[in-house]
């Protein structure tokens, strides 16, 4: 590559003030020798400056509407979240959930309450136990639950204690139950007053 | 791990982070993709239309765990599909051509320098799009304000690779505009 190629190869950096220290010292010795480079930087530089003036007017002369964040934050507020998938755990594993939770086993015959998906309450954590770690991977599994097996978590239900309701069991990588979301319309009162 | 496993817990913070992450990007992105998409002809409007499509496009994306290594050029990419197929569809009824939305521009302040400027603004549009593709791309990316260095990185070329491409298009800008 001739030197005026390596030259004009440059200029974009340049006018960027993004030259090493090293090649922007050769470029302005480069100049100083050569004519024909200092017409191509000026014209150069003057396309340039023809071109960042043009962006710069319409964006003056055309900004941008005030509450444009707020508007994109609020937008985005309105995105559900989507679990990604719900699978099903391994046998072993939501037996463990099961004995976490203090499950009673739920005789076949009784029935649970509906899942009403319009009346699930948010996940809420079980009692006296660490919270998860925001970067810790977890798994969600339904399940019937019997409300004794809440009410003994550490859960205010004002539910019949031997009433079954299907839940959502936030497991986390310990294989531990975290948190639970109880999908039917009982009276979940969380761990609270 | 087991690939029953998902990110679950965490659901509501990770949406929190992706939201956060998309108005970082807003902020960081918004100026220049606005006077780009005006620049390529679109109307304040519509500029402003694509760039909120944009950044919900860029949660949604990140949502699926995308791939986002050049967000620059996704950006700017998925603001140019979104004007280009809004262009395209018949419902769409605001647009405004390039010579109205001048007019419109020059109509502001002193009417002589304004003449000027919209006489000069149009003699480059109208050089500008006489350019091949890339060599176009880069003059309308360079008068978003961005630096030459974004620009190799949104058109995946190398930086040096730019040098050349926008002298090709500085010298036939040149010749259309003397």
């Amino acid at each position: 590559m001739s030197e005026c190629a390596r030259a004009l190869n440059m200029m974009s950096e340049f006018v960027d003030g993004e030259l090493g220290a090293e090649q922007s010292a050769w470029f302005k010795e480069h100049l100083e020798v050569c004519a024909e480079c200092r017409v191509a930087l000026s014209e150069f530089t003057r396309i340039d400056n023809q071109l960042t003036a043009w962006g710069q007017s319409l964006g003056v002369r055309n900004p941008p509407p005030a509450k444009a964040r707020e508007q994109l934050a609020a937008r985005l507020a309105l995105f559900p979240v989507q679990p990604r998938a719900i699978r099903w755990m391994p046998v072993a594993a939501v037996a463990s959930i099961a004995a976490a939770l203090v499950l009673a086993v739920i005789p076949p015959h009784e029935k649970p309450v509906p899942v009403d998906r319009e009346a699930a309450a948010a996940f809420v954590e079980i009692p006296y136990l660490p919270p998860l770690d925001p970067r810790e991977n977890s798994t969600i599994v339904r399940m019937n639950i019997r409300v004794a097996a809440l009410i003994a978590a550490g859960y205010r239900v004002a539910a019949d204690p031997d009433t079954v309701v299907p839940a959502d069991v936030l497991v986390g990588e310990d294989g531990r139950a975290h948190a639970v979301r109880v999908l039917s319309g009982i009276e979940w009162k969380g761990t609270g007053d | 791990m087991a690939d029953w496993r998902i990110a679950g817990v965490t659901k509501a913070a990770a949406a929190d982070r992706r939201r956060d992450e998309a108005l970082r990007c807003f902020d960081e992105l918004r100026d220049p993709l606005r006077r780009y998409l005006m620049c390529a002809g679109a109307s304040p409007a519509d500029a402003d239309d694509a760039v909120q499509e944009t950044f919900l496009r860029l949660y949604r994306h990140l949502e699926k765990n995308g791939e986002l290594s050049n967000l620059y050029g996704w950006v700017f990419q998925v603001a140019r599909n979104y004007l280009r197929d809004e262009r395209k569809s018949a419902r769409h009824q605001r647009s405004v051509p390039l010579d109205e939305a001048l007019d419109r521009q020059g109509s502001l302040g002193n009417p002589e320098l304004a003449a000027m400027s919209e006489q000069r603004t149009q003699r480059l549009r109208a050089a500008i799009e006489k350019l091949p593709p890339q060599q176009r791309e880069c003059m309308l990316l360079r008068a978003s304000g961005l630096r030459y260095r974004e620009i190799a990185e949104i058109l995946g070329i190398n930086t040096s690779s730019v040098g050349p491409q926008v002298q090709r298009a500085v010298a036939r800008l040149s010749e259309d505009l003397l």
